[in-house]
């Protein structure tokens, strides 16, 4: 690499912190406001579980419909605002180049927080489709494709502007995900909604939907982020790192060949449930491979992971990551799977990939990101902490109620003397701590929110009297 | 810059090989499915043709059915309840009379969205029909779960209702029949009407049967779950 | 190298170019174990051998065959095939006769009365399959008397003037009406009725009472089994009818003299 000049660095740092600065902070301001919407929404939905009659009278805070929200909040408004703060800022700065056109960047985001917003009223007034994850309304989906085009199109220049001759596992991931999601979702608005196919075909495509989202948009991103950050945080080479690109090839590969193990026991054919499981326990590869390699080197240096905000959240996070991988092989034993499907069992999975996971680590790179961009830190790092605390212990609970109170609707459920009124009735310790568990999430979140909002006004009040100055600076 | 190449490449390999292994053949072996008669006969060629005659399952949605159908999806009802029978081994959705008999692809060709579930809050829907045609035990149902199945966890539906006062310009006839003494009864001289959305959501439930043969799966189970 | 901020830098952290370098490097020159060899790599190609044999092996053996029918993992020991079970005529011609005679001469096939005839212990049902099969094939109407009542009515015609049946299916359904509702009728094989049907089939009109005993062919199968011994007796010539045994001798000789006339 060319040793860039006093003044080519300058550039760079300039545009590093001007051009895409608007649009990386609306990405996280908009990010952070959809995940405490989502987080609301969780909580008004694990009350209904508690008292059904609550909010009943209004059409549009029925359950279903507060799922469908809290659904398209998370992935469309939190993970993918997220994925576009922080992925182009890791991919920026790993191919040491800017991402150009911030303006572009900051209109589509827009245009993405729009079609969000409108396939939201479209939901709560009732256009929701048949699918879970993917229920805001068809005619919101062409928005959000030209959206993501503008969006996603700088990431991918980024890369193949690399002003270095480095490859790094990071970048693998980032560009893998923004390019596959675009590819998955026409894929499943295509068939689905634009064109849509006949019979269980339509639950094979949605299978091959929700898992494809899941392993090929939100793992890869937020895997790229912890191969950035766990090293770059702990100063320590990730260990083994010879192996991570088996580790890649093989998780993308049998990943996007285990959505079917969705499907057992559907009426499909079940060689498309018996080769997902095959994939699906194929897992265990990358998921060892994740392991050296995250874990690994994130307890290396236990003094960093003690000081540092963003490390303890990305830890938890891969450790969250690796313990739902061996989940997910576990859940296609079919001894397994006749008490764990249709119950809450599968919820807790989902809890647990994109709170336990993807917002962790997501958290953490936020904690970073900010300071980082705002050049401020924090001046006490009680609060923070005090959201780590609160996250972790509020999907812990979450999980433990899920996870517990599933393998017991499932124990029942078996039970065919068992009633379904008494099934879930049996239920109720379990969605009470449920309920906790969103709660604690949501005070969290709200923490969150007010951490980074609070640094954000920090640095406003402290930069008003300068401002002039950095505007004559930057002009010589 | 080879190393870009092997990366695009592969990436586009991932997930292309999925799409084609697993959507594309599936496309291939279900998109032509029709519907059937219960049972198949040799033709004079010694191949297996439909009973000529015999009427074809599953049957049509009817209009109001099919309204009932986007109701179901437009209240999120697929969120809390399944519609598939799986086989013995996989649980007890046999002995729970959920079906007579395994639900099999050809079941759903007729829906235009196939409700397939992910979770059971709720009891498995595929033969409600079956198990209970009772309109007004819908109508009760939807109105407040709590009238029917005290203790359920399903939420209320009232604004599928009309509460009307009973005059003679206003027709009651299809009123809800509360059970006698029910503590969710309306008022002296009110009645509950349900609107047209909860009738065709009730019409679209009485409708839900898969306990017809198909050539590929024919009715195991008789009534009693036996 | 400027573009971490002070505060950053000092916080211990690598660098992005660091990151990038060194874990170039370990590509490059993999890590060396301190002693003795790593136990990772090659645990993994035996872990990742053990489950691509067992993956093969059990999509294989638990693929349902990749047939699309295939629903169960071990679909080949469940069904071979999709078995067709053979139905006789009688089941045959009962779908038929639900489907298309019911509605006149009733689920029991005691008709209505004065309108539409019985089918239950009629002679005209269990005499000779060539009459029924008549009947079948191009329809009747006019004046026919069964079990002593006289019927005026229209039966219409299932060959290909009509509805169009198959001989199978036209099979059946004398079959079906010969051997259900105790009656004890003889079988009416699909080889007999696509005899029959050759005969009439290009016969437009319906036939008459009077003339459905005319040039009629010998019985093709074994005597008929009759219900009743008195019947048996009766039954040495072709064109006996027999009204079962709650008929009275005066509808008998009505019946004998229609046909005498014609």
């Amino acid at each position: 690499m060319s040793q860039p000049s006093t003044e080519s660095s300058y550039d760079i740092r300039y545009e590093l912190k001007s051009s895409i600065n608007k649009a990386a902070f609306y990405f996280i301001i908009s990010a952070i406001t959809w995940l405490t919407l989502s987080s609301l929404f969780a909580v008004i939905g694990g009350i209904k579980f508690i008292n059904p009659d609550f909010l009943s009278a209004y059409e549009g805070f029925t359950f279903g419909r507060i799922q469908a929200m809290l659904n398209s909040t998370l992935i469309m408004g939190w993970c993918s605002n997220a994925i576009f703060a922080v992925a182009f800022w890791i991919m920026a700065r790993l191919s040491s180049t800017s991402i150009k056109h911030g303006g572009i960047l900051l209109i589509a985001g827009v245009i993405w927080n729009i079609a969000l917003t409108l396939g939201l009223i479209g939901i709560f007034i009732g256009d929701l489709t048949a699918f879970a994850w993917m229920e805001f309304p068809s005619y919101t989906s062409g928005i959000f494709l030209l959206a993501y085009t503008l969006i996603a199109v700088w990431g991918i220049v980024a890369y193949f502007n690399k002003e270095n001759d480095y490859s790094y596992a990071s970048q693998w991931y980032i560009l893998g995900g923004l390019l596959w999601f675009p590819w998955i979702f026409v894929i499943g608005q295509f068939f689905l909604n634009w064109f849509p196919v006949r019979g269980v075909l339509q639950s094979i495509i949605h299978a091959w939907y929700i898992n494809n989202i899941f392993y090929l948009w939100l793992c890869p991103i937020a895997l790229g982020a912890c191969y950035y950050f766990i090293p770059k945080l702990s100063s320590t080479p990730i260990r083994s790192y010879h192996m991570s690109a088996l580790a890649f090839w093989s998780f993308v590969l049998f990943a996007s060949w285990s959505g079917m193990s969705y499907l057992i026991g559907a009426p499909v054919p079940v060689w498309l449930t018996t080769t997902s499981i095959v994939f699906a326990i194929a897992l265990v590869i990358p998921a060892l491979i994740f392991y050296v390699n995250l874990i690994g080197t994130a307890f290396v240096n236990p003094n960093q992971l003690k000081n540092k905000l963003a490390l303890k959240f990305i830890t938890f996070g891969s450790v969250a990551f690796i313990v739902h991988l061996f989940i997910k092989m576990v859940l296609t034993f079919s001894s397994i799977d006749s008490v764990a499907h249709f119950t809450m069992i599968y919820e807790a999975h989902h809890w647990q990939l994109i709170y336990g996971f993807f917002s962790m680590i997501f958290f953490g790179a936020f904690y970073y990101l900010v300071p980082t961009l705002l050049n401020h830190s924090f001046k006490s790092y009680f609060l923070p902490n005090l959201n780590f605390l609160l996250s972790a212990l509020g999907i812990i609970i979450l999980l433990i109620a899920l996870y517990v109170g599933g393998w017991q609707q499932g124990t029942q459920y078996n039970t065919a003397e068992i009633s379904f009124l008494e099934i879930a009735n049996n239920l109720t310790l379990w969605m009470q701590l449920k309920l906790a568990g969103l709660i604690i999430l949501f005070i969290a979140n709200v923490l969150f929110a007010f951490n980074l909002s609070t640094l954000l006004l920090c640095k406003l009040l402290d930069a008003l009297p300068n401002f002039s100055n950095d505007k004559l600076n930057q002009n010589t | 810059m080879k190393h870009f190449s092997v990366l695009l490449f592969g990436i586009f390999i991932v997930l292309t090989s999925s799409f084609l292994g697993l959507i594309s053949s599936s496309l291939n072996q279900l998109g032509n499915l029709k519907q059937s008669t219960e049972s198949l006969e040799l033709n004079d060629a010694g191949e297996p043709t439909l009973v000529e005659g015999d009427p074809l399952y599953p049957m049509k949605l009817s209009g109001l059915s099919e309204q009932g159908h986007q109701e179901y999806i437009q209240l999120g009802c697929v969120n809390c309840h399944s519609q598939q029978v799986r086989r013995e081994e996989l649980g007890k959705d046999l002995e729970r009379g959920f079906g007579q008999r395994v639900s099999v692809p050809r079941d759903y060709i007729m829906q235009s969205n196939v409700l397939l579930g992910f979770s059971r809050i709720g009891p498995d829907l595929s033969s409600v029909g079956a198990r209970k045609n009772d309109i007004n035990w819908h109508l009760l149902h939807l109105y407040n779960p709590q009238i029917t199945s005290p203790g359920s966890l399903m939420p209320p539906f009232p604004f599928l209702f009309e509460a009307v006062e009973i005059s003679e310009t206003i027709a009651t006839d299809n009123a809800l029949v509360f059970p006698e003494n029910s503590e969710y009864s309306p008022k002296e001289g009110i009645a509950i009407i349900p609107t047209k959305r909860a009738i065709a959501l009730v019409e679209y439930l009485i409708n839900l049967d898969i306990n017809y043969n198909l050539p590929e799966a024919v009715v195991t189970k008789n009534d009693t779950g036996e | 190298m400027t573009q971490e901020n002070k505060k950053e830098e000092n916080s211990n952290e690598l660098h992005d170019e660091a990151i990038q370098e060194i874990h170039q490097n370990l590509i490059e020159n993999k890590e060396l174990p301190k002693e003795g060899f790593s136990f990772l790599p090659i645990a993994l190609i035996f872990l990742f051998a053990g489950v691509c044999f067992w993956g093969g092996i059990h999509i294989v053996t638990q693929g349902g065959e990749f047939r699309w029918d295939g629903y169960h993992p071990d679909f080949a020991e469940k069904h071979n095939a999709v078995a067709i079970p053979e139905k006789s005529l009688f089941e045959i011609g009962e779908k038929v006769f639900l489907a298309q005679c019911a509605q006149c001469h009733q689920n029991n096939g005691l008709g209505v009365a004065g309108v539409y005839p019985p089918l239950v212990r009629s002679s005209w049902v269990l005499d000779h399959q060539e009459v029924l099969a008549r009947i079948l094939i191009n329809g009747m109407n006019g004046k026919v008397i069964v079990l002593g009542k006289t019927y005026n009515g229209n039966m219409p015609a299932f060959g290909p003037s009509g509805l169009n049946l198959k001989p199978k299916q036209i099979a059946g359904v004398l079959t079906y009406i010969r051997q259900e509702w105790g009656n004890t009728g003889s079988e009416v094989t699909e080889e007999t009725m696509k005899n029959y049907m050759a005969m009439y089939n290009a016969r437009t009109t319906p036939w008459t009472a009077e003339e459905l005993y005319v040039d009629i062919s010998p019985e093709p199968v074994a005597p008929v089994i009759e219900s009743n011994p008195e019947s048996t007796d009766e039954n040495n010539s072709l064109d006996t009818h027999d009204e079962g045994d709650n008929t009275d001798s005066s509808h008998s000789s009505l019946i004998i003299s229609d046909k005498e006339q014609s």
